[in-house]
Formats: structure tokens, sequence, C-alpha cells
């Protein structure tokens, strides 16, 4: 009578029901509908993006507007210049490389967004930035939070947290977001502003789990190595050929609408379940588990310190089990939000180590931290100097954490959990180069079931005038003499005015991932995330959502 | 200066006329019925309107004057009809949660993993039952006590005379019915496959796979009845289909095994076998406290609480200048004392429907006793007291019903006078005019000084009149000697309190000089009996549009026995013929 595998399942019963309802709820089958869980993933990566490749073309041929549908065009293949000529006093051909930080997410094209015209809401710089630009950059990111003395850590919880906190199931008595770390990660006790992105509470952060196999273990729930969910589908065939029989035997009696309409709902049902049953891919088993991550790739980090977790020889692998956990765990209902963390602000790998980036066209600077790189002169500091090649390298590691977000996309996808997810990318700076904090950009994949618009590039801006600011040719930030990155390091690009607050896109999530009632809107929607204000008179806050986005 | 509104032509009531209220009259409703209706509403307004006469509770052939004879005896009625009721009813969830635990024998509440509760079978709702049958299994097999009283032998052999026989008997009360041998052969196929349905093949493994198998079935989970064969112009039921029928109106749950014994002899078949088991289901002391659960839940619902009507009996609020009793929340504690109430009488006191109308037993809060005059006391408890006959008899002297029908400073003559009006008399009235509820009571004045005075004058012109002067108002007078919050009182504003009145009640006019007169007028009504037992019929058949044809007449005469007892009218209710046969028309 001992059943010692009772809790895997119960766990996998109820994820076998309830993956395969997903496509019940999608068809217009059932009169009734149901909401499917909403889920969201963070995505954040270090040292800003190279804003002069990074977006797709709108008006490379000839459009009007930097904003509006992403399409083929959009993503149309870029070819390298080796001119010399200046255009405004710029060489442009240090931006046109074949790199872009979202070539290759073409295939999510209708399904992503790119969102510009955000600051964040903790301004200032160098000078009255508590933790540093790093710092206050990288701990306001998803808590929109002030920052406070000492450390310089948030104020506030992140927006993974207040989510888990509201719609997360009950798991082993908590409601807590999985935080993943990529790297080395700090002890809270003496960790600094550029340490962490996820918070429990004010000064109180959480730096993630950086082992996949600690990461992983939970799953282990689903018996390794055992056939019990062969055991579970054959059992549920045979519930459902008894209950089909029955309700076709049921079906030959003389029934009023109301009756009969009940055996043809349920025989729908029926049918759906087996369609899931069908596709073992899409359910929380150890099937699943195994083809997206295999066990054994994930137990080689067992006993790993958190110094050989930093080995630069891993981070691809490390990110991309983290990203895999990530999908499984959703798979399994083990949590609702995740948060990935890529390295710490001002750091990320030397990608050379990785053994990637060899027969990279070009000056390859593979010894260099992506830190150094985003300085375009090989230094963590901000002297003159400006390595060859270097703003397609910058593209290229752009383009390597494109790859690695269109991996979770098709790591969700995979389970066709992505529509109903909002997976929000957003860097640590607007532009790498310029560490500031304004210019954000996030990308935004995933509807939340249709709370969002997306296939668009939208200008979130206050004023809806951030064409303004933007290259006619690259649609990033305007390039003009002083702009010339290969001579200035520049740090007054001055765009605040028109720039909404990115705590109004954490809203928007939060609201999108909330309980819906009938007209599609929360029940009980945030007017803001965060909902409580820090006393830190740099932290300025905007109620509402990006309407922008709303579907 | 603050205008003291009342709701005019109990205005409230009919805004919050539930549809089934215009089913009723649609389905239900004679000429009689819609000329009264159309009266008291459609001409409005028109001097000398007659108001409606009563619902009346004969058959489509009755009088045809708005306040003719409607006796139930001697009436006309139709001596086949039985409820048109559906062939599949899904288990409520509290059907299902106390026929799971009954069927194990453990206290479970599996309807927490259905969702919300809606009708028929959702998607939420399906992947629950699954969730819930696994999750039951494994508590029934991680209980040595449950496991025991369903694998009642040894397995031996190849182990399938054991599960064969667990088969059958489980099997049964789960299906209230003994299995087919094609459902029989069903399970022990999954006893037989029990290597690739489990992960070891253990007994106790396939156990574990039978019950979570069987708690989704549809035979399971719906209450089917198969009869089609009409004898007499109606369909007769199986025995083990009125068995069920029987337990679920009288339990609310499944039938035990001695009903299924009786339905499988045959005794059901007839009145005298379905009144020995009811009896027997009254007698022993787990059927009471079931019938109890059931009697509560049934009164509510005759009473309002529950649907549109709830609304009166809720957020009730007063003013603590005037009423030193009132507390926020008051309005729980109210409904819980009239359900008490009902409970206490029907089974402590073994009263019938006259008792409840007349007794002066209360069972009273420590925190509402003062306003009975009593010494306060710990809230929760609830003493059961004898109160002044001439003062407090019955239900509708409670502070429960008189302290939730009322206003801010003042109770409401008119709301108690319609609760008595649609609620203990099944009458209907039309639509209020526009604007009726926002009319000001008029001011004191010399001759307006008691609400009633007051009231009276505010209804006494067109076209108000036409549903208050006569009907509404003389409901409520005698409930003039209790305040807002329920308190006895002599005196209104001053002036003595007038509870006397004159009405029209089974179509002859009737005196009363106080409440106690007048509840022993509604006792004795046969108009109040027969609503009664429609109200009792909506609430079993779930269905606020049923039929019982003769069987409701037969059933209000029996109320007015002088033995009869709410016991003994359940009895009679599971005994008559709308539990023996199906009509042979569906239900849409």
């Amino acid at each position: 009578m001992n059943f010692p595998r009772r809790r895997f399942l119960k766990g996998l019963g109820g994820a076998l029901v309830g993956l395969p309802a997903l496509s019940i709820f999608s068809r217009p089958v059932a009169a009734q509908t149901t909401p499917t869980p909403k889920r969201a993933v963070f995505f954040w990566s270090p040292n800003g993006f190279n804003l002069s490749t990074f977006y797709p073309r709108n008006r490379h041929g000839g459009g009007s507007s930097a904003f509006g549908p992403l399409t083929a065009d959009t993503f149309a293949a870029r070819a390298l210049d080796t001119s010399t000529t200046l255009t405004n006093g710029v060489p442009r051909a240090i931006f046109r490389h074949p790199e872009w930080g979202l070539r290759n997410l073409q295939a999510y094209s209708s399904r992503i967004s790119v969102l510009r015209g955000m600051r964040n809401s903790r301004q200032g710089f160098l000078d009255l930035a508590d933790g540093g630009d790093h710092g206050m950059n990288t701990a306001n990111r998803f808590t929109a939070a002030g920052i406070g003395g000492g450390q310089g850590l948030a104020l506030g919880r992140s927006l993974d947290y207040a989510i888990a906190d509201a719609i997360n199931p009950v798991v082993d008595g908590q409601k807590l977001p999985l935080v993943l770390h990529v790297g080395t990660n700090a002890d809270p006790r003496n960790g600094n502003g550029t340490s962490f992105i996820s918070y429990k509470g004010p000064e109180d952060p959480d730096p993630g789990i950086n082992n996949p196999w600690v990461a992983y273990r939970r799953l282990m729930g689903i018996s390794s190595g055992s056939p019990a969910e062969d055991h579970l589908v054959r059992k549920r065939r045979r519930v459902a050929d008894l209950v089909r029989g029955e309700l076709q035997q049921i079906q030959g009696l003389r029934l009023g609408n109301r009756d009969r309409q009940l055996v043809t709902n349920w025989l729908g049902l029926l049918e759906e379940t087996e369609d899931g049953m069908n596709n073992m891919g899409l359910m929380c088993t150890t099937a699943a588990r195994d083809g997206l991550a295999p066990e054994a790739n994930v137990r080689a980090y067992e006993g790993r310190t958190n110094d050989q977790l930093g080995r630069y020889e891993d981070f691809q692998q490390i990110g991309d089990l983290m990203m895999k956990i990530i999908a499984l765990s959703f798979l399994c209902d083990h949590t609702r939000v995740a948060t990935i963390q890529w390295s710490s602000g001002a750091g990320g790998p030397a990608f050379g180590s990785m053994g990637i980036g060899s027969g990279q066209n070009g000056t390859w600077h593979g010894g260099e931290r992506h830190h150094e790189l985003s300085h375009r002169n090989g230094s963590d500091g901000a002297e003159p100097g400006f390595l060859t090649d270097v703003e397609r390298n910058m593209s290229w590691i752009d383009m390597w954490y494109g790859d690695r977000y269109r991996d979770l996309l098709g790591y969700l996808d995979g389970f066709s959990l992505l529509d109903d997810s909002v997976v929000v990318w957003m860097p640590e700076f607007g532009d790498g180069r310029q560490h500031h904090f304004i210019d954000i950009t996030a990308v935004v994949a995933g509807t939340a079931g249709g709370y969002l618009r997306s296939g668009q590039m939208f200008d979130c801006s206050s004023n809806g005038r951030w064409d303004e600011r933007l290259d006619t040719e690259t649609n990033g930030p305007r390039i003009g003499p002083a702009d010339n990155p290969a001579n200035v390091y520049n740090l007054d690009i001055g765009w605040i005015d028109g720039c909404s607050s990115h705590n109004k896109l954490l809203t928007t999530v939060f609201n999108a991932v909330l309980p819906r009632g009938q007209d599609g809107r929360p029940t009980n929607p945030v007017r803001r995330f965060p909902e409580v204000d820090t006393a830190d008179p740099h932290n300025h806050l905007e109620d509402g959502e990006l309407t922008q986005l709303l579907a | 200066m603050s205008v003291d509104v009342e709701a005019l032509c109990a205005g409230r009531e009919f805004r919050e006329t539930p549809p089934f209220e215009y089913l009723l009259r649609m389905r239900r409703w004679w000429l009689l019925a819609s000329l009264a209706v159309t009266a008291c509403t459609g001409k409005v307004g028109d001097p000398g309107t007659q108001a409606t006469g009563p619902r009346s509770p004969t058959g489509p052939t009755g009088p045809t004057g708005p306040t003719g004879p409607t006796g139930p005896t001697g009436t006309e009625c139709d001596p086949v009809a039985v409820p048109v009721t559906p062939r599949l009813r899904r288990l409520t969830f509290a059907q299902y949660d106390r026929t799971v635990s009954e069927l194990v024998g453990l206290t479970v509440n599996p309807s927490a993993e259905l969702g919300p509760e809606v009708d028929g079978i959702t998607p939420t709702l399906w992947t629950g039952v699954e969730s819930a049958a696994a999750s039951v299994a494994a508590q029934v097999v991680g209980s040595p006590n449950a496991y025991a009283r369903i694998v009642t032998c040894t397995p031996s052999g190849d182990g399938s005379a054991c599960a064969g026989q667990v088969i059958d008997d489980f099997g049964r009360l789960a299906y209230r019915r003994t299995l087919s041998s094609a459902e029989r052969d069903a399970y022990l196929a999954t006893y037989t496959d029990r290597a690739a349905l489990t992960e070891n093949g253990t007994f106790e493994e396939w156990v574990a796979v039978f019950l979570e198998v069987i708690l989704q079935a549809p035979n399971f989970l719906l209450r089917v009845e198969r009869s089609q064969n009409e004898a007499d112009g109606r369909i007769p039921l199986t025995g083990d289909e009125i068995a069920t029928r029987i337990s679920y109106a009288l339990w609310n749950g499944p039938p035990d095994e001695a009903l299924l014994d009786a339905a499988e002899r045959g005794d059901l078949a007839t009145a005298q076998g379905r009144k020995t088991q009811a009896e027997r289901m009254l007698a022993e002391a787990a059927g009471v406290t079931k019938a109890r659960n059931l009697v509560r839940a049934a009164s509510a619902d005759y009473l309002g609480m529950v649907g549109a009507y709830s609304a009166f009996w809720s957020n009730t609020q007063r003013d603590p200048n005037l009423f030193a009793e009132f507390y926020p929340g008051i309005d729980v504690d109210f409904r819980e004392e009239v359900l008490r109430y009902v409970d206490h009488v029907a089974f402590d006191q073994n009263g019938g429907f006259r008792s409840l109308l007349t007794s002066p037993q209360a069972v009273v809060s420590g925190r509402l006793a003062p306003i009975y005059g009593l010494p306060s006391g710990d809230p929760n408890t609830w003493t059961p007291v004898t109160l002044d006959a001439e003062q407090r008899p019955g239900l509708l002297t409670r502070a429960g019903f008189l302290g939730t029908h009322g206003r801010f400073t003042r109770g409401s003559l008119i709301f108690r006078g319609s609760f008595v009006l649609h609620r203990i008399l099944c009458e209907t009235t039309g639509a209020p005019p526009a604007g009726a509820e926002s009319t000001p009571l008029p001011m004191n004045q010399a001759d307006l000084v008691t609400t009633r005075q007051r009231v009276d004058a505010m209804t006494a012109g067109v076209p108000c009149s036409a549903c208050h002067t006569t009907r509404l108002n003389p409901m409520g007078y005698p409930y003039e000697a209790f305040d807002g919050l329920g308190r006895h009182r002599t005196t209104d504003n001053g002036a003595p309190v007038d509870t006397t009145g004159t009405l029209r009640l089974d179509g002859q006019e009737r005196s009363y000089s106080n409440a106690k007169d007048y509840a022993e007028l509604l006792a004795a009504s046969p108009q109040a009996q027969q609503c009664f037992v429609h109200r009792f019929a909506e609430f079993t058949f779930s269905d606020s549009a049923v039929e019982l044809g003769c069987t409701e007449r037969d059933l209000a005469q029996h109320l007015a026995l002088p033995d009869a007892t709410i016991k003994s009218f359940l009895v009679e209710l599971v005994s008559s013929d709308a539990f023996a046969y199906r009509a042979t028309t569906e239900a849409p």
C-alpha cells in the first residue's frame, strides 16, 4: 500500500489533465471558456544593446516611420559594408554588417513586439546614482524601485515576485518565482546593485539559482526512468473508453435538448483529452523532460562551486539548460513566473572562451569581456579607444543573446505555452555604449493569451514622437559627428522628455497575467507597478499601462 | 429634513422577481392568474381596479374569480401529472461531496477541485473530476479503515474473485443499482490489465485504479433515469431510480444498501413501500442528520434566502442610535436564527406546518437574545427558548424575519406584507408603476402618527391602492407590534400600534386582531399549505415550474392534518407518485 511516487503521480496527473485542456480552451468546441494559466518570463542581459543595429528596419526601404509591423522586409538580410565613406561625419560602415540583435527572430516576427521610447523609472547617472550607473540600472530594471544607499540595492520587490504572489500555484506551501542566474552569483549580504535583478522585498535580493542541477531537481519528481506516465496514460485511455461507452449508451435514450447537449459536450471533452494524450510532448512527463533536458546533461553540474559555475566555457550550456528548466517548470506548473539573469551588471563573459566566435568575419575580440567591449575600448573604464570592428562585435553579442531568447521562445512554444505567456527581454541599459537610463528597449514575446498586441515595433513614448529621435537608416539613435562612437563616449544624449517610465511596461505585464473578467480586462488590475513608491526622489513612477501594447 | 421613502407597491419584490416567477406564470398560471395580474398591473391607475386574487392552487379548470374558492378539497387536478424532469441530473457539488464521502467512508470534499459550480460538464469540471478521483483513490488506499471497508475479502488465487466482489459491492453503491454484466466486465478488465495500468500490479494499486475510474463514470456522476415505457399516461420508474430520487430528496445523498435492497425487491413500486423506507430513513440517527441538513437547505429556499429574494435577508443596516442591539453582520445571525428555528420545530419538537407558523419556540444566540428581552450571552451559543405565545407566535414573529424586513429607522410594513403575499402564499403581483419606490412617506401629522397610518396614507391613492389597500398592507399590519429590529412594542411614535386587519384568504374575508390570530389564519390556510408544498417541490426537483398535479393538493391536505409533521410531510412527499413516475415528455 506504499506509493512512494504518489506525489509525483498527483502532480503528473494534474499536468496531464491540465495541459491537453489547453487545446480545448483554444478551440470553440466547448461552450464554456475557462482561463488558461498565464505565465511570464523575464530575460535579462547585461550591458545594453548596440542600438544602431539592434532593431528591425522599417525605414530601410523608404518607410516613413521606424514603427509599425514587423515584416519580412524589416528582417531583410543586411550586407557588409567595407567602405570608409563618411555620412554625416560618421563612417557608416561600422554599423553595416550582417549581424544584428533580432536577426534570427524572424520566425517569431508576428509574435514579438519591440518597444521603444522608455526610460528607467530611476533617473540619474553616475553623479547621483547609489550603486553607480550599472547598479542603478540593474537593480531598477524589474523593480522600478528606488535605490538604497550602501550596497545600492533596490528598495522594492521585483515584478517576478509580485506576479508569483498573485498567480502562482502553491508549491511546497509557497508561491515563488523561479529565479535563475547564469554565471557566478553574489551573496545577498555582500553583493551590490549590479548583482541582482530579482528582489523578494526592499533590499532583499534573490541571487537566483545558478546551478542547473539544483534548479532541475524539482523536475526529478517526474520519476526518473519510471514508465509511470505510461500507466497513467493507459489508465486515462481506459477511463476515456469507459466514459465514452456509457455516454454513447445514454445517448440512445430519449433525451431532451439539455440532456443531449450535456452528453455531446462530454464526448467532445473526451476527444480533446485523447488528442492531448496523443501528444505526450505537451505533457509533464519524463518523455517531455528527457526530450528537452536529459538528466545526465544537468547532472554534470552536480557539486560545482559558485566560482566554477562562472566559467565562461559553460555560459551558453548552463543558460540553455536554465531556459529548458523554465519551460519544463511551466509545463509541470511548478511555477508561472521565471527570471533568467545572464551574468550581472557590468558583467558578461568573454565569448571566445566558449569556443564560439571562430570563423567570425572581421576582427573578433574573443578574449575581451562583454563589458569591456561595450565600452568599445576593451576596458572596464571610459578612457578613449575604439577597437577594430567593435560595433560589429557588439552586434554579434546582441545577436547571441537574441538567439538565446529565440531558443527560450522555442522551448515554450514547443509545449504550446508561448502564446499564453509574456516573455520580456530587457537589457541592463538602453544603449550599451552610453550606460544611460534612457532609450530603454524591450522585446516582448507572447500576448498572454490575447491581452497584448504583437508583431509590431511600438513607440511607447508619451508624446508619440520617438521617430524624431531616430537615425533614418539604422532606426537607432541619431548619428552625427558628436555621436560618432569611434570618437566619443557620449554621456549626454539628453532625451528624457517624451520618455515613458519603464514601470508602465511592468504594470502592463503584471495586468496581462492576472485573472480576467468577461471583458478581457483583469478583474482586479493594478494601477501601477510597483504599487508602493519608495522614498527615493530620483525614482519617477507613472500610473497606468502602455496602452499601445494592449490588444 | 430627510425623506422617508417606502418601497411602494413592494417595488423591490417586483424588480427582483426571479425569472422563474415568469416561467411559473407562463407554464402554470392559468386564466385566473393571468387576468388577475393584468388587473393589478396593466390597469394600474384605473380607479377602482380590482386587486388580484391569490394564486389559485387549483388546476387550470379552477374558479375564475380573483377571490374564488380555491381550497384544495374538492377541486379538480390532474391525477396523473408528475414532474417533468431531466433524465440526466449531474450531482450537485453538495451531493457529490456527500456521495463520495459515503461511498468511501471518509469525510472528503472533492468538489473543491471542480472549479465554480456550473451546470453540465465543462472542461474545468471534467479535469477536476479526474484529479479529485485520483486524490480520493489515494486517500482510500492510504487509509486502512477506508480500504478495509471497500475491500471486504482477501484476494486469493489470481485475486479476481475478490476484485469482482469489490466491483459488485462498490459498483452498486456508486451506480445506485446493480451493475450490468457488461459494466462489471469492463471493471474486471481493469483488474486483468492491472499490470499495464499500475506501477507494480498489486491488488492495492488496482483498487486505487478502480476507484479512480468509477468515480469518473457518467453513471456515477449523473443520476440517470432510463425508464421509457409509458403506462397510463406516464412512465413508471424502476426501483433503483425511485431509490435514487428518494435518497437525494431526503438526504441529499446516495441510497444506502437497505434502500437499494428494497428497490431490488420491488418494494418501492408501491406508496406503502416507499413510505416504509422513508420512515426508516428518518428514524435512524445518521439519516435524521442528513435530513436536517436537507430541510435547512429547503427552508432557506422556501423563505427566499437564496436567489433573487435573498437581498431582503441580507445587508441589514439599522440606525445604531435607535437600535442598540444592532451590530454589523446581524443579518447572518438573523438568517441563522430562522433556519435554526425551522430545524428545531421540525426535528426537536417534531412539529408540522402549523407549528412553523405558530410555535412560541425560538433558538436564540446570546447576541440576539436582548431583542427578545432576554439576557445577552455568548454570541456563538444558540439556546432553545420558549417565548411568550401571545407575542411571538411562529416563524414570522422571529427577529430574524422582522429584523431583516425593515428600513434603516423602522420596520417595513410593506416588505413584511409582501413576504407573506409572495413567499408564504405564492401569490404574484405585477410590477409597480414607475417612480413608486421614490415616493416619500408622508411626514408626521396630527392624524398620521404611526408607520401604519403613514404607509396607508401613502398607498391610498391610485395606482398604489390596487395592490396595497386590500392585499399587501393588511398582510403586514400584525407585525406593527415589532420594530425595525424585531423588538416587541405596543406604541409607535408615541401612539398605540394597531395590529388589526382584514384580508382575503382562501377566497374568504378574514379578520385578525394581532399576530397570533394572523399566524393561526395562515397556518390553517389551504393556500399557504399548498404554497409550502409547491416551494418544497421546486427545491426538490430544482425546477420552479414543477407540476405535481393532484399530489400537490394531497400533500397540502396532509399538512392540514392535526398530527402532520414536517417529517411526515417528507415521508408523504417521497411516497407520492412524483417519486415513482416520469412524465411522458422530456424536459426541454
